[in-house]
């Protein structure tokens, strides 16, 4: 399910709308799994920060101006391993955690994000709206002021490029 | 010649880099307090503009420096005043602030490293290993124990009692393992038996089968989390689902969390140690360059502000020694450099009106000795020429009959009267000449000076000629120390001077004010009249002794004037327009001369 490669550089994108509702999941390809196992083995916590945009496409002259956001938000996930019960602790933007025993439901829990609403948009047409997504992790999340050596350390966080993908599109 | 040396660029540099530091400090407190903690969950846009900025201001700042010494440079070799000395201070600053920066950088590199040792010692990590070994020992423990109580064969003896004496089944079981605080029995259809025990244990329903029988999920409420275990009992061909608890209290969990919390930030020290250490050590040289570098960049501006006025003042000084006494150095400063600057100023000041007085005297003193000689030379025939003249005269007149001519006669009597009158002009120009020769000392004295020169325009005044003396502009309770006699003099000849030039008659307006000239008070005053102003080619000579407009005029007036003022260590100018009239500036001394 998820590879064991160092650094991945790419993420699916897939984008869908229900009731007015855009909903996104996106997957980290080549998700360094090991690293991220390890870290939580060795007391440490993980994290992956989600970052979706919705856009609207401008038509006319003000497609010159640029395309219009309509949404920018940021979703993130801290992992951890409970030594005590010896399970997997997800939690999603400081909610209650989520616990899995199993590390592969775990993972699959942690970096794949599912079905997440991004926004509402304007009946009518669908197809004027597309998604950016990418997805930054940080095998070992780093507690400040600690997290200055992030800066100097490639290693440290995985950013994948941003992915586009427009509603209706497959 | 005014030189400003307090040059406003330089105060305003030395503002916009104080501006500057103020900043810098600003932005490493809120640098070091808010954003560095956030740091690695900024964009890499904001990443780049950190390091744009990161690198960006301290290259602005040692380029500014750079150019500052290539400049200095170019100053020393161009052998300008000033810049020897100048890069002696630049030195001399730079090295105190490197004198006061270096041991703070060792000092503070050092009080990392030690930190960091002192956070990374081997037995914290120990310790905080250890309790959390100690902490799970204790939580197995009470899953263990919970696991093999309700595993136990003693657990269908006590369910017997469930019907019959619920009572003592809790009883039982708390006899037997007092760390069960609650039991929890449920039907094999999943309705609940029995619970007794601490009433935070409960559940409302039997766990889904999924869960199998076993060690069931910590539950984690808000102030508890709850332990339990869950296992299957026949009792005489009747299942039982047993469920057997401990509920722990809010410090056992808030300690375990924060023990994890501790160690997993050991754990990231110790991982991370060595490329922190070097971030810190980078970051510490990221905040502390630039305000080496702005030091260093305010010490060549506090050099210029230093050096500026010892520059003026060596190049005032070369100008008064080449002759030119007209060069001022203007200060706006009140420090010790604007008291030596204003020093400076009087110093030239007085220098100035000396040599001018010296050439004066000097000028006045020559022109003396021609008067005597010329009184001398002069006087010694006119008096045998006029004893002859007045002999021949009383010889005619006492013998009209030796003249054998009535014509010549009349001729010799017409002749003999204009010499008697031309010697007698030549006589009263002589005593002129002579006072002026002898013109003694001022012999200073206290007087009032409206009533001065009310005494003065008294004799002046001719309302029938239309010449008229206005002094209402002399305050009454002006008064000043000077030679009363020669300051009368000066009027009356500045008076007559004024009558001479307003034939048709006109006004003299003679005004007074105390006035402040390099720090002393001297007495202004000012007389004018409307008369036709002084032609523009004969303005520079109107004070040389003997020269004169006038048929009868003896062109010592305003030399006398001229001479009296600068006895007085006073100075007399004047401001003539042509067709309307000249006015006499005089400052004399308030108190009479040093």
């Amino acid at each position: 399910m998820v590879s064991q490669a160092l650094a991945g550089q790419a993420a699916a994108l897939s984008v869908r709308s229900e009731g007015g509702l855009v909903l996104a999941t996106v997957t980290p390809s080549d998700a360094p799994a090991e690293r991220v196992l390890a870290a939580l083995h060795d007391g440490l916590k993980s994290e992956i920060v989600f970052a979706l945009r919705l856009y609207r496409r401008q038509k006319g002259f003000l497609a010159w101006l640029g395309d219009r956001p309509v949404v920018d938000l940021r979703v993130s996930r801290v992992a951890s391993f409970d030594v005590f019960t010896n399970r997997y602790l997800v939690e999603q933007d400081g909610g209650p955690a989520e616990a899995f025993p199993d590390p592969e439901e775990f993972l699959r829990r942690f970096f794949v994000l599912s079905d997440h609403p991004v926004g509402a948009i304007e009946p009518g047409d669908p197809g004027a709206y597309y998604v950016l997504a990418r997805a930054r992790l940080s095998p070992v999340r780093i507690i400040g002021p600690l997290n200055i050596v992030s800066l100097f350390s490639s290693k440290s966080q995985i950013t994948t490029d941003w992915v586009e993908r427009a509603l209706g599109e497959p | 010649m005014v030189r400003l040396f307090h040059g406003s660029k330089t105060s305003i540099s030395l503002l916009i880099l104080v501006l500057i530091f103020v900043l810098l400090i600003a932005l490493i407190v809120v640098f070091s307090q808010q954003i560095l903690v956030n740091l690695a969950n900024w964009d890499l846009q904001a990443n780049v503009v950190v390091y744009l900025v990161a690198i960006g201001f301290p290259l602005i700042l040692l380029g500014v420096i750079v150019y500052q010494v290539v400049r200095l440079i170019r100053e020393r070799a161009e052998r300008r005043p000033g810049s020897r000395f100048r890069t002696r201070l630049v030195l001399f600053f730079v090295l105190v602030a490197l004198l006061a920066s270096v041991p703070q950088v060792l000092l503070s590199i050092n009080f990392i490293n030690s930190a960091i040792n002192f956070w990374l010692e081997a037995r914290l990590g120990e310790a905080l290993r250890g309790g959390l070994s100690i902490s799970l020992d204790y939580y197995q423990g009470m899953v263990g124990n919970l696991r093999s109580f309700n595993a136990s064969p003693l657990m269908p003896v006590i369910l017997r009692d469930l019907e019959r004496n619920p009572e003592r089944l809790w009883r039982n079981v708390q006899s037997i393992n007092s760390h069960v605080e609650f039991i929890q029995v449920f039907g094999a259809d999943g309705r609940q038996l029995l619970f007794r025990g601490n009433p935070e244990g409960r559940l409302n329903d039997l766990p889904a089968p999924a869960a199998g029988a076993g060690d069931l999920p910590k539950e984690d409420r808000e102030r508890i989390s709850v332990l339990r275990n869950l296992a299957a009992h026949d009792v005489a061909g009747v299942r039982y689902f047993v469920v057997v608890g401990k509920v722990l209290s809010q410090g056992f969990d808030e300690n375990a969390r924060r023990l994890t919390e501790s160690l997993e930030i050991f754990t990231q020290l110790n991982r991370y140690k060595q490329l922190f250490r070097l971030v810190l050590v980078v970051f510490y040289f990221f905040f502390s360059l630039p305000i080496v570098l702005l030091a260093i960049l305010v010490s060549f501006l506090l050099t210029e502000e230093i050096i500026q006025p010892i520059v003026s003042l060596e190049e005032a000084t070369r100008r008064v020694a080449e002759g030119d006494f007209s060069f001022r150095i203007l200060s706006r400063s009140a420090d010790e450099l604007s008291l030596l600057v204003s020093s400076f100023n009087r110093m030239v000041g007085e220098l100035s009106a000396s040599r001018q007085q010296l050439r004066q005297t000097e000028k006045i003193a020559a022109w003396q000795e021609i008067a005597q000689r010329m009184a001398h030379e002069i006087k010694n025939p006119l008096t045998p020429i006029k004893l002859s003249a007045q002999r021949l005269l009383r010889k005619y007149v006492a013998e009209p009959q030796a003249g054998a001519d009535r014509e010549f006669g009349e001729i010799l009597q017409a002749s003999v009267s204009a010499i008697i009158r031309e010697v007698d002009n030549l006589n009263g120009l002589l005593v002129e000449f002579g006072e002026f020769a002898r013109l003694p000392g001022p012999s200073p004295e206290r007087f009032a000076l409206r009533a001065l020169v009310e005494e003065v325009a008294a004799v002046y005044e001719n309302p029938a000629s239309g010449l008229a003396v206005d002094s209402a502009r002399v305050p009454g309770e002006l008064e000043i120390t000077a030679d009363r006699g020669q300051v009368k003099q000066v009027f009356a000849n500045l008076f007559k001077n004024a009558m001479a030039a307003m034939p048709e008659g006109g006004q003299i307006s003679v005004g007074a004010a105390v006035v402040q000239r390099e720090g002393r008070e001297y007495c202004r005053v000012r007389v004018r009249d409307t008369g036709g102003g002084i032609d523009e080619a004969i303005r520079e000579r109107i004070f040389d002794p003997y020269f004169t407009t006038r048929r009868d005029g003896t062109g010592l007036g305003l030399t006398i004037v001229e001479r009296i003022v600068f006895d007085h260590h006073g100075s007399i100018r004047f401001e003539s327009q042509t067709g309307a009239g000249t006015t006499f500036i005089i400052d004399l001394p308030l108190e009479g001369h040093p």
